[in-house]
This record gives C-alpha cells, sequence and structure tokens, in this order.
C-alpha cells in the first residue's frame, strides 16, 4: 500500500468500515511506514477529542433578534424581554415590535424617497393651511373692512 | 436527519410569506448554524453576530432553494460556511500568535489551560476527560487553519457525511477526507505540544 492510498483510507480506518482485507493491509503499512503510523494515531486521538467536544447552547435572545431583522416578527413563543429591565427599557422594547416593522420598510431606499416627498408635501399643505387661518383670525375689525371691501 | 417533507413544506410556506413557518425554520437551524459559527470564529459574540447574518441571507434567497439539488440542511451549510469565509478574509485571524491561555470563552466554566493542567491530582487521561476539554479543544481548534478547521468542525462536530461535504466546501470528497485527517491529527499535536510544554 502507498501512502496516498493508506491517507484516502484512514478515515473509513478510523470509522470502522473497512474491510478484514483492506484493514489487513492499512494496519501492515503503518507498521513499517514511519509517517502514515503516527498520522493514524494522531487523526484517532484527534478524533477522539472533537467527539468529546459538547454542543453549546446559543444566547437566549438570538431567535427574537433573528425574526426581528429578518420578517420583523416577534417570536410568539417566551416573552422575549430580559429579566431586570426596567419599565422604561420595557417599554421602548414594546414599542420597537410596533416601529421596527414600519422602520424597516421606510429605510428601504426606494421607499425612503416617497416617504420624504410624502412628509414635505404635508408639510407645505399644512403650512399653507396656517396662512389661511392666521388671515381669517386677524383682528376682527380688519376682518370687517375686509369683508366690506 | 432532516424529515424533507416536512422541510420542504415550510419553506414553501415560508416562501409564500407565511411568518410562522420562518419562525419553525429559525428554531428547527439556530443552534446548529450558531455551534458551526461559534466553532470556527472563537467568539460567543461574533458567532451569534454571523448567524444572525446567515439567517437574513436565508431569508433573502429561500426562494433560490431547490429540494431536488440536496438537502436543506446542506444549503444552509453552505450559506453559512462562504458567511464565514468572508468573515475570516475581512478579519485576517492571526491564529498563530494566540496563546491557548486568552480570555475563556463564555459558555463553558473555563480556567486557563496551564491551570488546568498542573492539576496534577488528576490522571492525564482523567485530565482530558475532564469537562474543560472541551474549552481546550476549542481554543486548539482556532489554531488550525480555516480549511482544516471547518472539514473537521462540519464531519467531527456536525456529523454531516463526505459527500454533503463535498458540496459544502466545493472540493473533491478525496479532498475532503484529506482535510479531516490533516486537521484531526494537527489538533491532537498542538494539545500534545501544550501539555509538554507545562510539564
Amino acid at each position: 500500500m502507498q501512502c496516498s492510498e493508506f491517507d484516502a483510507l484512514l478515515g473509513d480506518a478510523i470509522d470502522q468500515i473497512l474491510s478484514e482485507q483492506q484493514m489487513q493491509r492499512f494496519q501492515a503499512h503503518a507498521r513499517v511506514c514511519e509517517l502514515c503510523g503516527p498520522l493514524w494515531a494522531e487523526a484517532e486521538q484527534g478524533r477522539r477529542l472533537l467527539k468529546s467536544v459538547a454542543e453549546v447552547t446559543p444566547p437566549a435572545h438570538l431567535v427574537h433578534n433573528i425574526l426581528v431583522a429578518t420578517s420583523g416578527v416577534q417570536t410568539t413563543g417566551a416573552t422575549a424581554v430580559q429579566p431586570g429591565l426596567s419599565w422604561m427599557d420595557r417599554l421602548r422594547e414594546w414599542s420597537g415590535g410596533l416601529v421596527s416593522p414600519v422602520w424597516g420598510v421606510v429605510r428601504q431606499p426606494r421607499f425612503a424617497m416617497s416617504f420624504g416627498m410624502a412628509f414635505f408635501s404635508l408639510s407645505v399643505a399644512l403650512s399653507r393651511g396656517e396662512g389661511r387661518r392666521h388671515q381669517a383670525c386677524g383682528p376682527p375689525a380688519e376682518r370687517h373692512q375686509a369683508a366690506i371691501l | 436527519m432532516e424529515d424533507t417533507q416536512v422541510v420542504t413544506a415550510l419553506v414553501r410556506r415560508c416562501v409564500s410569506g407565511d411568518a410562522a413557518a420562518w419562525e419553525e425554520i429559525v428554531q428547527r437551524y439556530n443552534r446548529r448554524i450558531y455551534n458551526i459559527c461559534y466553532r470556527f470564529v472563537g467568539t460567543a459574540d461574533d458567532a451569534q453576530d454571523l448567524t444572525q447574518e446567515v439567517f437574513i441571507k436565508m431569508y433573502r434567497t429561500l426562494n433560490t432553494y431547490e429540494s431536488q439539488r440536496g438537502a436543506f440542511t446542506t444549503w444552509i451549510t453552505t450559506i453559512t460556511r462562504n458567511l464565514l469565509v468572508d468573515h475570516f478574509r475581512k478579519t485576517k485571524q492571526d491564529r498563530v500568535t494566540d496563546s491557548l491561555d486568552v480570555a475563556p470563552s463564555e459558555h463553558e466554566d473555563a480556567m486557563p489551560l496551564s491551570e488546568r493542567i498542573a492539576d496534577t491530582a488528576l490522571h492525564p487521561d482523567a485530565r482530558v476527560q475532564s469537562r474543560e476539554t472541551g474549552e481546550t479543544v476549542h481554543r486548539a481548534l482556532q489554531k488550525l487553519s480555516p480549511e482544516l478547521r471547518e472539514a473537521v468542525i462540519l464531519r467531527d462536530l456536525q456529523d454531516m457525511d463526505y459527500r454533503d461535504i463535498a458540496t459544502v466546501l466545493k472540493v473533491p470528497e478525496g479532498t475532503v477526507k484529506s482535510r479531516i485527517n490533516r486537521g484531526r491529527a494537527e489538533l491532537a499535536r498542538l494539545l500534545q505540544r501544550t501539555y509538554k510544554q507545562v510539564m
């Protein structure tokens, strides 16, 4: 057996899925090769070490943060509010759930211009309305005179 | 092993705009994605940010997933891996100069490696088997090159088969096996060297 074939079979040998004949040839090569023999031992040890590593638990708010960042919808399950928050922080978090979907849309470039123009138009309309009211709301004598004329 | 029909139905509902279906997908896969990210980048904060990016990318491209091309797990792992590679290139981690005694991870009750090894009351095998082994191995993983690290994470931590790993990494199966062998061996050598230095 050549070292290249040994390397190709190493994973299967560690997984113990080689045939008996393959395993005999594999072991025979490991006995005589000063590179492949140690490589086998180290690879097996490395695999044992990796298998001893436990899965970690993601942070408690990860799902909530993902949902807010994607669909803008809060979790339908357990509360997303961290224990120990002040009433102000809770209010902020609650209102964020209402505002953030809208804000998420507004921030998109294609909608930002539309919202900006709408806001500008509304401002102009309101200021014109204010002007007319000021005219009508002038001193009573001036209004009377204006009406006569 | 995912239930293909269930996941395919979930994806279909999600693409149609079903928010509950999307939430279920997030609930199902966040742990897996987070673990891949955490083992690759090394810190909980980066893992959390990257996991979020993965799901954002997934959300935007969910309509491109085709079940006949492969398992959903393979698809999301590919997205994860690509983002991890991008992150690595941007941050250019210097794994060579990092000491194995740097600040412990947020996830386990860790002590610096030297303190753990100095506990001579324990037999070496028992030390290896102690609960701090996970933290030690986690830090040693950060010392591997990205190519070897991602290969051993997908095989030995995520139990993916060689064919799916080859799909994710876009390399032949032979290359996958070779990287896994080298990754495992280098990890063992790293930890052996560290134990010998302290003793």
